[in-house]
């Protein structure tokens, strides 16, 4: 399926936006999306980054590991992210086994393969994982190669998933909720707007009111498939409510889905 | 990996529900006296995921099959997993192989990994972490890690729970070393005084191929569960738990299930005493009506149900009062009695343990 048509991803001519999307919610009891600048506190993204929604999708659809990346290229998707849920975290420390070099029992060095295995025989390390509780988002999507997307929505609409689809970890479990396909329209376009996704790149455009709460975080937005695996092409910089609500954004060029008004990336 | 015959091909989703009187059903290690893990907001004790398969990895262990995953290193001169692998790994001559032929890079790929996963029941269900080290050529036939085909979430108690702080006259009574008089310090033990986890997992049939987990494994699972909460829960921190359903819905459709279905059970609020004064489980009643329903809705998409619940555990469906048979009925009207089974942890657990000739 590897074959990609432009038909039907935009409306007009010279428009870059994609004239429909996919709408889902996907929520779990847990979620941990891990930021690469953490060390031994693995802390968690608020947002799922784009990223890890291209790798749900891809588990939707049973694609394997670095073969979906080209798909969710910047050039042929679009996906916006709505928290609808309060963003909310606790510590949920973990005993694990160390996969540090010197850590690992390393079998057959000397043989054409080798392999290294964390020895289970040893002492846990203790390691405190942020995870947060509950988390939900609204997701459109919005895909260039028709046949992947027809597929999308198939499987969405028959509530069905290759893989079974998690948050983040293969152990917290999501569930995922469609809502069905809608027409992307072209949001307000007043001087100051109220957006209900998070907003990507708008740092500077926000509109701050004393009664909303704000915040920031950046998270890889784009992969490429290289020799070693992958490699992050491009981060997002989210602005987000952690209580859910709307943000008032200026200058921003936003999408109408179902009613909501979103940003893409 | 190449599918043998028995792997798994139906995805199954399973409730499974516990309970602790007056215990520590999860410490967290960071808090300084193991405090048991409780939501700072709702109050609801947490149990890792990481917890559960313990006590599950342990029973296998007693039961005799071959477990990866181990606390200790045992005496003697047990074979263990990593040897059995170094083993495999001397013996196969990746040359020996067309790997642009599919069947023979199966059968590579099965060469290294087979006996290390049939020797390794919870590599199986839960999967392990490694790193592959070799020739590019050969690498993307083999896997770099093996993801678990079967997952459960971190349970939490159904209510908010209590914790006791009768215990932390303990200090100083337990001696942190042999030959060490002095008692430790901060060996306080909290335990709450009663709570009813609830734990939701999946069994991923497509995740099933790569680890060669089987049907057979699939069905341990169903007495596996109970006989690891009876049989596990033996530190000083851990007695007083008990299992209390345990149901797995096995789906007929490839590509499908509910999901959720743990939050589908709710406590009766009508037949329970409040949160508070919750101390054991005749204190508490299931309302099983909403997953019922909801299994009822989607009954043309399920193959069968194998449930199993305590006999003092009280349920409601649908308003009728009853034990464990209220359940059952109530699943048998919906689904058809073909449909449903009633599973018999001790008659029933003989047949999944190792034996000579299925060597895990």
């Amino acid at each position: 399926m590897s074959q990609q048509s432009l038909d039907g991803w935009t409306a007009d001519e010279g428009s870059d936006q994609p004239d429909h999307c996919l709408s889902f919610t996907v929520r779990g009891p847990w979620g941990h999306f891990r930021r690469i600048e953490g060390n031994i506190v693995k802390q968690t993204y608020r947002i799922i980054p784009r990223t890890t929604v291209a790798g749900l999708l891809a588990a939707v659809l049973g694609i394997e590991r670095d073969g979906y990346y080209d798909l969710f290229a910047p050039d042929t998707s679009a996906v916006a992210i709505e928290p609808v849920r309060k963003i909310r975290t606790v510590n949920m420390p973990m005993n694990t086994l160390s996969t540090a070099a010197g850590n690992l029992q390393s079998l057959n060095g000397r043989g054409k393969i080798s392999v290294k295995l964390p020895d289970p025989t040893t002492l846990r390390q203790q390691h405190n994982y942020e995870v947060l509780v509950n988390p939900a988002y609204r997701i459109d999507v919005a895909l260039a190669d028709d046949q992947w997307y027809t597929e999308l929505r198939e499987t969405l609409s028959a509530g069905e998933s290759h893989y079974v689809p998690s948050l983040g970890l293969s152990e917290y479990l999501a569930d995922i909720e469609y809502h069905g396909e809608f027409d992307i329209e072209d949001g307000p376009r007043n001087d100051t707007i109220e957006v209900d996704s998070a907003v990507p790149n708008a740092v500077d455009d926000i509109v701050l009111d004393p009664g909303t709460r704000c915040q920031i975080e950046e998270s890889p937005a784009f992969m490429q498939a290289d020799s070693g695996g992958r490699t992050t092409t491009g981060f997002t910089n989210y602005a987000y409510s952690p209580d859910a609500e709307s943000l008032e954004v200026s200058n921003a060029s936003a999408a109408s889905v179902d009613g909501r008004t979103v940003v893409f990336v | 990996m190449s599918d043998t015959p028995d792997t798994v091909t139906n995805r199954s989703e399973i409730v499974f529900l516990y309970d602790a009187v007056d215990a520590n059903p999860n410490g967290n290690p960071l808090s300084g006296a193991n405090r048991p893990r409780i939501d700072p907001q709702t109050q609801q004790a947490i149990v890792t995921d990481v917890r559960l398969k313990r006590y599950l990895r342990d029973q296998l262990d007693d039961d005799g099959h071959g477990v990866y995953i181990r606390n200790v290193h045992e005496d003697g001169d047990q074979y263990t997993r990593g040897e059995l692998l170094e083993d495999r790994l001397k013996a196969v001559e990746p040359d020996n192989y067309d790997l642009d032929d599919d069947e023979e890079a199966d059968e590579f790929r099965d060469d290294v990994f087979g006996e290390f996963l049939n020797e390794s029941v919870d590599v199986r269900y839960f999967g392990a972490t490694m790193s592959v080290d070799t020739d590019e050529v050969y690498a993307k036939h083999l896997p770099d890690h093996f993801t678990g085909p079967v997952q459960f979430s971190p349970g939490k108690s159904m209510h908010a729970v209590n914790e006791n702080e009768e215990y932390d006259s303990l200090t100083s009574v337990i001696a942190t070393q042999e030959n060490k008089q002095q008692g430790g310090f901060d060996l306080d033990d909290h335990r709450i005084q009663y709570g009813l986890i609830r734990f939701h997992g999946l069994v991923d049939e497509h995740g099933a191929a790569d680890t060669k987990l089987t049907e057979t494994d699939v069905e341990r699972l169903d007495t596996l569960c109970w006989r690891a909460i009876k049989n596990q829960t033996i530190s000083r921190s851990k007695v007083g738990q008990e299992p209390r359903l345990y149901c797995r819905v096995e789906y007929a459709d490839e590509s499908f299930h509910l999901g959720g279905l743990d939050r589908d059970l709710e406590l009766d609020d009508e037949h329970s005493k409040p949160d508070e004064e919750l101390r054991t489980v005749r204190d508490l009643t299931l309302d099983v009506t909403g997953l019922v329903d909801r299994l009822d809705g989607a009954s043309d998409r399920i193959d069968q149900v194998r449930v199993v619940a305590s006999d003092v555990l009280q349920l409601t469906y649908d308003g009728e009062l009853g034990g464990p048979a209220v359940l059952h009925d109530a699943l048998e009207d919906a689904l058809g009695a073909d449909a449903v089974e009633k599973i018999d942890v001790y008659e029933e657990q003989t047949a999944t343990l190792p034996n000579d000739e299925t060597t895990a």
